[in-house]
């Protein structure tokens, strides 16, 4: 089932208030507590699955953030700025696509391409567009005056950031459980809320 | 509402009392309205059972259904309009949105106000913030308030609401000073007899009659130095007679 930013902290919400009605917890500093746990759990569950050698994000994470208007730079180079926050993965594959909407997808190649690679026949990409993240932006390689695009999309996994609080997002109930009681817990702490009492027949 | 001849009668009754100088109406009218307005403000919250770090009484405004019950009739829900933030607090005199006075501001219940968004009007809760917070709430990055979560801030006579330029129009709701009871007379053979048209019951549910009637009778007691019967009054009311 769907959800939203806002009814991920509704719910968390609801359950601190039933121990403190008081609670001057504010939904937006919970949607960016669950943003921050979702994140930690996706890098670690991506780790965790390099073991079972199926190392992926699963695609329901990943949105496609349309139109993001092509800038350019002091320095005569093209970027977008970055939509959001993500998840920082290795190899880049927090960020699925980016590209036109009909064309194809940018080749995603490393900072420091355009040094590393200057004056080689590879660095043409033949042809085609490059892109990596710097700062704040994600910069193009080979991208000039004549093939410029003037937006681009970018799918990226779990752009909060981008995302309104009552846009539909889908995050597997197991992952969403998790963060929900990872986040309540953070702020029960807050409140002085006392933890859960752990039976535990072996200790005892 | 409970019928002020019916509690007088039974106040007398148990003070043993037969109306013949020892308490006069005018007395009687006072010990009756102090005894509401001690009964009312139990029922919100009774700070003298505060304990250091645990600001919570026995029992006080919503805490169950019995003390949701027992006030539901001082609730009062009205459309409140207003410029420049600052809505005005219902003192009596100042009147709502259909042009009707609002009764006289008692305890904080809950202000709402319209929000709409994609066509669709959802009532959004104002949150009430404390002094203290209000610097740190206006220049947040991440809690400032919008006209989603808009805040308000309790002055003297009014409430700050922010942000200002965005909410003209909330609605507020609630509780109200109870209206004071008043046991009218007429002079007939030099004794005051009961007059219904100039008499006002009192402002609570029956089921608080004893309770109401208890705390009169100490105030009586004290008056008329009888000990015996305070102690017997305060025995009753503790006991929840």
């Amino acid at each position: 089932m769907a959800t939203s930013k806002v009814k991920i902290a509704e719910e968390i919400l609801r359950r601190l208030r039933k121990y403190s009605i008081d609670s001057d917890i504010d939904e937006r500093e919970l949607m960016i507590s669950t943003h921050e746990t979702l994140s930690t759990i996706i890098r670690n569950r991506y780790f965790e699955t390099k073991g079972m050698e199926c190392q992926e994000v699963s695609g329901v994470l990943y949105y496609t953030l349309l139109d993001r208007e092509v800038k350019k730079s002091d320095s005569d180079t093209y970027y977008i700025d970055i939509p959001s926050t993500t998840v920082e993965l290795p190899f880049g594959v927090e960020i699925k696509r980016v590209g036109t909407r009909k064309g194809m997808g940018f080749v995603p190649v490393q900072l420091g391409f355009n040094d590393l690679y200057a004056n080689l026949e590879s660095s043409t990409l033949e042809g085609q567009i490059g892109y990596y993240k710097q700062g704040n932006a994600i910069e193009f390689s080979n991208m000039t005056y004549s093939n410029k695009p003037d937006a681009v999309d970018i799918s990226m996994v779990l752009p909060f950031d981008a995302l309104d609080e009552d846009d539909a997002i889908n995050i597997p109930q197991d992952m969403l459980d998790q963060a929900i009681d990872i986040v309540f817990n953070k702020y029960a702490k807050t409140l002085g809320i006392p933890p859960d009492e752990i039976a535990n027949s072996i200790d005892n | 509402m409970i019928n002020i001849d019916k509690f007088k009668r039974f106040v007398y009754f148990v003070a043993n009392k037969n109306g013949r100088g020892t308490l006069t109406p005018s007395d009687f009218n006072s010990a009756a309205e102090r005894a509401l307005f001690a009964w009312t403000q139990n029922q919100l919250s009774n700070q003298e059972q505060y304990q250091p770090g645990n600001p919570v009484s026995q029992t006080s405004l919503e805490l169950d259904q019995a003390s949701i019950d027992k006030l539901r009739h001082l609730k009062e829900t009205r459309s409140i309009g207003f410029t420049g933030g600052r809505m005005p607090i219902p003192n009596g005199v100042i009147t709502d949105l259909n042009g009707e006075v609002m009764p006289d501001y008692w305890r904080y219940s809950k202000i709402m106000h319209k929000y709409s968004k994609n066509g669709q009007v959802i009532r959004r809760p104002i949150e009430i913030i404390k002094e203290m917070e209000y610097g740190n709430r206006m220049d947040s990055s991440i809690v400032a308030p919008t006209k989603k979560r808009a805040i308000g801030l309790f002055h003297d006579t009014y409430v700050e609401i922010q942000p200002e330029s965005l909410i003209t129009l909330v609605t507020l709701t609630y509780i109200r000073n109870p209206i004071a009871p008043v046991w009218g007379y007429t002079i007939v053979n030099n004794r005051p007899v009961y007059d219904d048209a100039t008499s006002v019951d009192l402002d609570a549910p029956n089921s608080a009659f004893n309770q109401i009637a208890m705390i009169a009778l100490e105030f009586i007691g004290v008056h008329i130095r009888e000990q015996e019967l305070v102690q017997s009054a305060m025995g009753f009311e503790n006991k929840g007679v």
